[in-house]
């Protein structure tokens, strides 16, 4: 193979988003930093990863020039094969239709490109495949044991990926050479899974590589073993396991400076110490496997009707929740993607609204015990203070919802509803049989280009944007 | 009239009186002198104005929201209402334009597709706690009402039909007020009247004043179905109006031809779908159907027949596809114009859960020496296999070229274990280049002495490695755990000269005949010697073939093996997605002789027990039943068939290939005069009944099928998230049968046929040569139209136990269920028939089975009244019996240890003989003898029976649906029990380099 590195510092690229002290000392300073740093920032960039970074951010400092034109079509023999299908049509006692998918990592060949070069792994053939990037001939192929449901992770010239066989497997990214593989501790068990021969321990996270560690979780049935794990990227040798006691880990796994959090699934995701591996926090919300981080603040969903929630950091109760799809923060804005729409919103005024909100709202649910609690002294003195607290609490609750519309900076039609990322100054948005671009500072549409199925799948390197569709097909627009 | 027709298959005389409708041409034939309305919708092309129905009579336009799709399935057109987002506003009052101040006449001509709890066919009024006001007419439930609160009072006065509608049908529905008698009519007859109103409508200050729905403050309930007209008069049309209104018209819906089985859907390959009906008649029929709201499209055939089938062709991936039967109005030319011949039916694209087409990359093995002797190989392997559905375990890759000959010839997901890397490298790359690799074949790595697969997983296993390897009868027999009980194949040969093929090939056998586990045979063959074996049902496995386990009701399987420690054995579809909502106390999943079938949401699904694999599926439009606790399951097994009670047949379908093997209709009710003793002492034939009952209760006994006829409205069906607990009420009426029957499971033919009073069919049990039930003989019972029964059921009521062979009664005893009126159960168990019921506590009494005098009787509180700690269904296992966490010694009804509380969950219990299965927190198992219980996250069943013990494993489909409950996987599964030979914890290797 005669590709050249990947571009210098993609490693401290992938640690960018997650490490610098800007976002740990704030969401506020945070979006402030990513702004300037994307000002800075506007040259060809690797997508080592699946949505760019470790905190899945979706956001590429590289600057695009539009219109883009198609440069070359992979199509796989087989289809996409999710592992699970989609949710119940109805829950009628709650009355709530048109149930959202919460477990939607596996609907496409996500790609990842370093250098001249694009990788993806396929849950139909059990394969990773690499491509040269310039013109989507196949360069080689590795088999896995089982179906490879993530996309793997490119660190410097190693790939990394694990499989549905229970495996992590280090490659040589040029030759696609095995350099080490880390089978389960367990005695091997494997079982008719997903319509697929699989390990009892299969890995449904993806793998996060960062200073020389490798983080996973792997299995499905906590009675059987559930773990979070850290392991050696250099030769696969263990460092810390982590057993979780009541939920599977599934969705790709998220790495900030300090720690993990994992999707599990249905459920809702847990959070562990990088270091450690101690369990921190299970976060409230209403599931789903479609998450992204912004510094320590976890933004998850879709739940069940298509809702994200946003969980700062310490906290395990919801500071905001969105309907949408997915979101991007860049610039110190929220790019709310939801069904049919594209919105910004002001992040930095919308945080602060949204913290005041959760403020007044214990504030009075306190007033109102309290108030309960007095019983008929509720003309008592106390209960006449309390009252007229309660009723400015009130007011200036009713101030504050108020203002949270405001923060809508713009709000455009855009059918493209089913992924999002973002280059530069350009948000690209996949659809079905379609993929387009919208300009970040006003929503504008700047450009559009069919796909042959639904774009469930988006990436951007070095020029190129990658569009992965749900029958299989790879479209490379540059 | 021909009178050996039925009246609803007088095709000819159907079709002369649409002919005759066609050149009339005219919706409305009311005369000159006929009354005028002050409001009329006609749901027709005609009336259409973008998104409104023009008002024909007054300036009241109704504007509809939501899709607006027009249906010719009646002359004159309808408009067809979706239940869920449309609606058909009116006006929003405080005053409406033009609406009735005391006189009225609400008239509809109305097709309402499901019974709901309630449904508005217009809607003027708000009922929103102690405030009462306006009128509505309706329905409730199966009944079509109306409601109107007048003068000063502050009530209104509901009135229910005394006759159920049938779903599906086009019924004639008036409500008239004339300032002191209400009266409702359906088809032209006064169906209910009441005077509790006097004085003018009293309206509430504001209202929605809406179509199909039901309107108020507090609640919007719409409804599926079809509405042809609608008008409202401001004056109080006599009977005689109404009956000539309802005369002038009927003709036009009644449907020429009656579907007398399914239709029922199948998907044949990912872009076909076979729909499949019978007509009692031959005809020629055309199936029109459309994809979303896409242009319809016809296909069919000229011929007639009774049998119908078309194959949609270039169906999509995803998305709900509509269809309809038509018949030439002629009766034999499509030409001349079709006629609908009921309602309009659907299936979802997406339950398509065939395989994908073979690849046709050409092959890249090259042909060698080997090459004859691995083709003869797999062509015995497929020929002899039971399925060619399933797993194939290839043990040693012979460079892939077994696998790829198997899956060529098979469906088969193929794993191939190969010890060698460099030749599993190779098999794997050429099996690529073949297109097979991933789902059809993959390859694994692996010593073959040590195999880490699940028991039971594979339905054929093959070695190409055995072939020449004098070590194979030793390792054979350690492969024999991991296949399938009850049908699984291992095809082993030998190679090598003469003598030592035959020598080789009895070693293997002596060694293969020494597992005792199945049936084995030498093959005649040209390259080798093969041997195969047959695999036997495991020794002490029991069935779970009906809704509480086998006929005895008893909820245990009798099953030996499960105990113990369990791990998975194999998870994956069916998903939540073609299940019903987990409230509704659906029919249990089924398993026999290693097949399991899963009823979803007018979905069956034929599986594979011991590896999950989707045999079939059939899309069933009527395939629906819901609070089983008040009726019976519509699924029964035998050993290798499945029995489905749709409609008013049986069918009996082919566990293996789907095919569906029979239809049995339901034996006509006829009226008959019970006579004391419970027989039918003067059978008074009356034919021409089809349509007016199902098939109710369905059990498989020997050769016997076993059912009861019940009333066609009668079944629940849960659309609307119904869970079935509460107090007694409307959800804890008792769907009776009719008669009790028993026809020949192969031909068909009746055996017998009881008839006595209502029998519960939640009560009929069958155990030791006899069948027992409950039934009621009131005449309060028998007066209900409806098929189910409320307080009534309990009325007069008898234990009865009739002979399973002839029918006839063996004894019958009155007896007092009055207790049971939330469920009323029997169970059947060493000589015992055990009643356990609820009302305002538990009550259990156990009579002896041969002679049904009282043994013991047992009363005992329950625990909580919600999430079915109130409706529990007994479990009888090692002579006890078990309700809720109750339990009872089975002899003697003396109190014994029970089991500990289930903690959150709401479903059934089920039991092999060692351990009980159920929802706690998750899938809970608690073990009898060491009386621990052990939850097995992170999948959890629904509200009823959903975890069954058969076959030694534990089967657990996706049951919980809907759920809003965050448990992280909604999973089908089965669990094994962990045994000696069961890949066991090891401890952390190193990883390992290339």
């Amino acid at each position: 193979m005669t590709s050249k590195p990947a571009s210098k510092n993609y490693e401290s690229r992938l640690k960018h988003r997650s490490r610098d002290r800007a976002f740990r000392i704030s969401t506020l300073l945070a979006a402030a930093f990513c702004s300037a740093a994307l000002g800075a920032t506007a040259r060809a960039e690797d997508w080592p990863t699946y949505q760019h970074d470790y905190a899945r951010a979706g956001v590429s400092a590289e600057k695009l020039s539009f219109p883009l034109a198609p440069a070359w079509t992979h199509r796989s023999r087989a289809k996409p094969q999710p592992a699970w299908p989609g949710p119940a049509k109805a829950d009628l006692y709650s009355k709530i239709h048109n149930l959202r998918p919460r477990m939607t990592f596996d609907k496409v060949f996500q790609v990842v490109s370093a250098g001249d070069a694009v990788y993806f792994g396929s849950s139909a053939d059990d394969q990773v495949h690499a491509l040269d990037a310039a013109t989507g001939e196949r360069r080689w192929s590795f088999f896995a044991e089982a179906p490879i449901r993530f996309a793997p992770t490119i660190v410097g010239d190693r790939l990394y990926f694990a499989s549905d066989d229970g495996r992590v497997y280090c490659l040589d990214r040029a030759e696609g050479k095995q350099i080490w593989r880390r089978d389960p501790p367990e005695k091997d068990y494997r079982l008719p899974g997903n319509g697929r021969i699989i390990s009892l321990w299969a890995i449904r996270s993806g793998v996060v590589v960062d200073g020389g560690i490798a983080y996973f979780s792997s299995g499905l049935f906590p009675k059987e073993g559930v773990f979070v794990n850290a392991i050696s990227a250099e030769d696969g040798s263990p460092k810390w396991r982590t057993p979780i006691s009541d939920r599977p880990a599934q969705g790709y796994i998220l790495a900030s400076a300090t720690r993990l959090y994992v999707p599990t699934g249905r459920e809702n995701p847990l959070v562990f110490d990088r270091g450690t591996g101690k369990s921190l926090q299970a976060v409230s919300g209403q599931g789903g496997t479609y998450a992204l981080l912004s510094g320590d603040t976890l933004i998850f969903g879709p739940g069940k009707t298509g809702e994200l929630g946003v969980v700062e950091p310490g906290e395990s109760e919801q500071l905001a929740t969105f309907a949408g799809n997915h979101m991007l923060v860049a610039g110190g804005m929220f790019y709310l993607h939801a069904e049919g729409r594209l919105r910004a919103l002001d992040q930095v005024r919308y945080v602060e609204l949204a913290r005041k909100r959760r403020e007044l709202t214990a504030r009075k649910a306190t007033l109102t015990a309290q108030l309960k609690k007095l019983g008929r002294g509720v003309a008592s003195a106390e209960g006449l203070k309390l009252t007229t607290e309660l009723a400015a609490v009130g007011n200036e609750l009713n101030k504050v919802n108020a203002e949270i519309p405001k923060c809508v900076k713009w709000d455009v039609a855009c059918p493209q509803s089913l992924a999002m990322v973002m280059a530069g100054d350009a948000l690209i948005a996949g659809g079905d049989g379609e993929v387009a671009a919208y300009n970040a500072a006003d929503g504008k549409q700047v450009w559009k280009a069919k796909v042959v199925g639904a774009a469930y799948g988006l990436a951007i390197a070095n020029e190129r944007v990658y569009a992965s569709t749900d029958i299989g097909v790879i479209h490379c627009f540059q | 009239m021909n009178n050996a027709l039925p009246r609803h298959i007088d095709f000819q005389i159907a079709s002369r009186a649409l002919i005759a409708v066609l050149f009339v041409g005219a919706v409305v034939r009311a005369d000159e002198t006929a009354p005028k309305p002050i409001n009329h919708w006609r749901f027709n092309q005609s009336s259409v104005i973008a998104d409104r129905i023009k008002d024909h009579a007054g300036k009241l336009d109704a504007t509809v929201t939501g899709p607006l799709v027009l249906s010719d399935d009646v002359l004159g057109g309808a408009i067809a209402l979706d239940g869920e987002q449309q609606t058909i506003a009116l006006a929003a009052t405080p005053q409406p334009p033009a609406i009735p101040k005391r006189d009225l006449t609400a008239e509809a001509w109305v097709n309402v597709a499901e019974a709901r709890e309630w449904g508005g066919i217009v809607s003027a009024l708000q009922d929103n706690g102690d405030f009462e006001r306006g009128w509505l007419l309706g329905f409730r439930q199966s009944n079509f009402c109306f409601a109107l609160c007048a003068g000063e009072s502050a009530k209104l006065t509901y009135m229910n039909a005394d006759v159920a509608f049938q779903p599906g049908s086009w019924h004639h529905v008036v409500a008239t007020f004339d300032g002191s008698e209400m009266r409702l009519y359906v088809d032209g007859r006064l169906a209910a009247h009441s005077k509790d109103q006097t004085g003018d409508i009293r309206y509430p200050p504001k209202f929605v004043y809406e179509l199909a729905a039901y309107h108020d403050d507090d609640e919007h309930y719409r409804w599926p179905g079809m509405l042809h007209e609608v008008a409202v008069f401001d004056r109080a049309l006599d009977e005689k109006q109404i009956a000539a209104r309802f005369a002038a018209k009927h003709r036009d819906f009644i449907a020429p031809l009656r579907i007398s089985v399914g239709p029922y859907a199948r998907h044949v390959d990912h872009t076909t779908v076979e729909i499949k009906w019978q007509t009692d008649v031959a005809v020629p029929t055309l199936l029109e159907y459309r994809a979303g709201t896409a242009a319809p499209h016809r296909i069919g055939r000229d011929q007639p027949t009774k049998s119908h089938t078309a194959r949609i062709a270039d169906v999509q991936s995803e998305g709900q596809y509509t269809y309809r039967v038509l018949v030439p109005a002629d009766g034999k030319n499509a030409a001349e114009g079709t006629v609908a011949t009921g309602r309009t039916y659907s299936f979802d694209a997406a339950f398509d859960y065939t395989q994908d087409a073979p690849p046709s990359e050409p092959s890249p093995f090259a042909d060698d020496a080997a090459t004859p002797r691995i083709v003869e190989y797999a062509e015995l392997a497929t020929m002899h296999a039971a399925t060619k559905q399933g797993i194939c375990l290839v043990l040693g890759s012979a460079r892939g070229r077994l696998a790829y000959e198997i899956a060529r010839r098979s469906q088969f997901q193929v794993i191939v274990v190969e010890p060698d890397e460099a030749a599993a490298s190779e098999a794997r790359r050429l099996l690529s280049d073949a297109g097979y690799y991933g789902q059809r074949v993959s390859v694994h790595s692996g010593s073959l002495d040590d195999l880490p697969y699940a028991d039971y997983f594979a339905n054929v296993i093959v070695s190409a490695a055995a072939l020449d390897d004098e070590s194979q009868a030793h390792r054979a027999t350690a492969w024999l755990r991991m296949l399938r009980p009850a049908g699984g194949v291992m095809l082993l040969g030998t190679g090598g000269e003469a003598q030592e093929r035959a020598a080789r090939t009895d070693k293997l056998h002596t060694s293969l005949s020494a597992a005792s586990i199945g049936k084995l045979s030498q093959l005649p063959g040209e390259q080798a010697a093969w041997l195969l074996l047959h695999r036997d049902e495991l020794p002490g496995a029991g069935d779970w073939s009906h809704q509480y386990g086998l006929a005895d009701n008893a909820s245990c399987s009798r099953d030996e093996l499960v105990s113990g420690e369990m791990r998975p054995l194999w998870f994956g579809q069916p998903g939540a997605r073609p299940m019903p909502d987990r409230g509704g106390r659906n029919p249990a999943p089924l398993a026999a002789g290693g097949n399991l079938y899963v009823e979803g949401d007018r979905i069956l699904f034929g599986m594979d027990a011991y590896n999950g694999t989707i045999r079939w599926v059939y899309q069933i439009p009527d395939l629906r039943r819901s609070n089983v606790p008040r009726d019976s399951s519509n699924l029964a097994a035998g050993k290798n068939v499945v029995h489905v009670a749709l409609g008013s047949s049986c069918l009996t379908i082919d566990a293996i290939t789907g095919e569906v093997r029979s239809t049995f209709a339901v034996p006509t009710p006829e009226t008959v005069d019970v006579a004391a003793d419970g027989a039918a002492a003067d059978v008074v034939s009356e034919a021409n009944d089809t349509g007016q009952h199902e098939w109710g209760y369905l059990a498989r006994v020997g050769d016997a099928v076993l059912g009861t006829a019940v009333h066609a409205r009668a079944r629940y069906v849960a659309d609307r998230g119904e869970w079935y607990d509460g107090a007694p009420g409307w959800e804890t009426e008792k769907v009776v049968g009719e008669n009790v029957f028993s026809l020949d499971a192969r031909s068909g033919e009746k055996r017998w046929e009881y008839r006595g009073g209502r029998v519960l069919n939640a009560t009929i049990t069958v155990g030791d040569g006899r069948v027992y039930f409950v039934e009621s003989r009131s005449q309060r019972a028998k007066d209900k139209k409806s098929g189910r029964l409320g307080d009534e059921a309990l009325d007069d009521t008898y234990l009865v136990a009739l002979d399973l062979e002839t029918g006839r009664p063996l004894w019958q005893s009155p007896v007092d269920f009055g207790t049971g009126r939330r469920v009323l159960y029997l169970s059947h168990q060493d000589g015992m028939v055990v009643a356990a019921g609820s009302s305002d506590d538990y009550r259990l009494a156990a009579f002896d089975a041969t002679t049904g005098e009282t043994r013991w009787r047992q009363s005992f509180p329950w625990d909580h009244d919600h999430h079915g700690g109130a409706i529990q269904h007994p479990v009888i296992v090692g002579g006890m019996v078990y309700t809720e966490f109750k339990a009872f010694a089975l002899t003697d009804g003396k109190p014994q240890p029970g089991l500990p509380p289930r903690g959150h969950g709401c479903g059934a219990q089920a039991a092999s003989m060692h351990a009980f299965f159920y929802r706690g927190g998750f899938h809970t198992m608690f073990d009898i003898a060491s009386r621990q219980q052990t939850e097995m996250a992170p999948a959890r069943s629904g509200c009823w029976l959903g975890i069954i013990p058969a076959g030694g494993i534990v089967i657990a489909p996706e049951t919980s649906s809907g759920c809003s409950c965050t448990h992280a996987l909604q999973t089908s599964m089965a669990f094994v029990p962990v045994r000696a030979n069961t890949p066991k914890p090891r401890s952390e290797a190193p990883p390992s380099k290339k």
